[in-house]
């Protein structure tokens, strides 16, 4: 009997053949089932995942961590047993120790959607980074009206009400945003919980390029056009 | 330095235009307007020399020339902002059918 079979963990996956194989197999016993989507990987990613036992999907071409999550949330929500979704992160920055804690506060029914922080504990951020981080999030609270304390982390767990309003049609990075201005449009209750996220060589070579942040300040601007 | 205000004002509509919800058939009508209007301008011109000139005069700038290169850049400006916002629009449709795509096929495998 698998210790959470109600949850079902979501993982984008681009460029990650060397490392999700190992991922999966940890994540597997755990969970009701794990769901990964190819982003139109150019790497062995999908031929890695295929050898796995996880649900996967897979897209013809890259459209973006938001159209990968966006495929996996519909997936998910097919699976009546499911109650949570976890997203999670392919290039092991997360932790299976946050996610169980997530997990239990979501058991109490108290939130709707629990968003992981990594500025409430404390973390080794980089410093550009960590500028780079929150300036984002003063710009998203202002634009949400929300007090966030990271608006861009990519572990986070909601029920089935939430899943069924997400339509990540920014697809792209900005999709973070996305899934606070649900929280802010239909009132959804949520809360924010520390979680350690490991900046390793391999993850850092992974991770977006600060310039990046530019084209996400731009999504924000025009999501509202859509 | 009437050009001023009708140079700004260009430039408003065009700023509006980018950032805010424009209604399709507004935006295609102008469009069909403006590509009516052109060439009948550019024939005057070419029948009637002086006339860009006189315009431009009437504007508060030198010449026909100047004119026709501010009106320039406010044209490619808006058509700059189209081919955008024409190609997000159709970079968004193709993610879904990516998408869209990826759930068939799981479907499909299942049989």
């Amino acid at each position: 009997m698998k210790k959470y079979p109600e949850v079902a963990v979501i993982i984008p996956v681009y460029n990650e053949g060397g490392f999700i194989a190992g991922l999966v197999h940890e994540l597997l016993p755990l969970f009701g089932t794990v769901i990964c989507i190819d982003d139109g990987s150019g790497d062995n990613s999908l031929a890695e995942l295929r050898k796995t036992d996880a649900d996967v999907l897979s897209h013809l071409a890259n459209i973006g961590q938001g159209g990968a999550l966006e495929t996996g949330i519909q997936y998910a929500l097919k699976n009546q047993a499911i109650k949570y979704f976890l997203t999670f992160d392919a290039d092991g920055q997360h932790g299976v120790d946050d996610a169980e804690l997530m997990i239990k506060e979501m058991r109490t029914d108290a939130y709707d959607i629990i968003l992981g922080s990594r500025f409430l504990k404390k973390n080794a951020i980089p410093p550009a980074k960590k500028v780079t981080l929150k300036l984002a999030s003063v710009f998203t609270n202002l634009t949400t009206g929300l007090h966030l304390t990271d608006t861009h982390n990519g572990l986070r767990i909601f029920n089935r009400a939430f899943a069924e309003k997400v339509d990540l049609n920014n697809f792209g990075m900005a999709h973070s945003s996305e899934f606070l201005d649900l929280i802010k449009r239909y009132g959804f209750r949520f809360k924010e919980v520390p979680v350690t996220i490991v900046y390793t060589d391999y993850s850092r070579s992974k991770g977006q390029p600060l310039v990046n942040s530019v084209n996400i300040l731009f999504d924000i601007l025009f999501n509202k056009k859509e | 330095m009437l050009i001023k205000i009708v140079l700004i004002a260009a430039l408003s509509i065009f700023f509006l235009y980018f950032f805010g919800s424009s209604s399709k058939l507004r935006a295609r009508a102008w469009q069909k307007i403006i590509i009516l209007l052109l060439p009948l301008v550019g024939i005057a011109s070419v029948l009637f020399p002086g006339l860009l000139d006189t315009i431009a005069q009437a504007l508060g700038i030198g010449r026909g020339a100047d004119l026709l290169l501010y009106f320039m850049i406010v044209i490619f400006l808006f058509f700059s902002a189209r081919v955008y916002l024409k190609f997000r629009e159709v970079s968004l449709k193709q993610d879904k059918i990516i998408s869209r795509m990826a759930l068939l096929e799981k479907e499909l495998d299942k049989d």
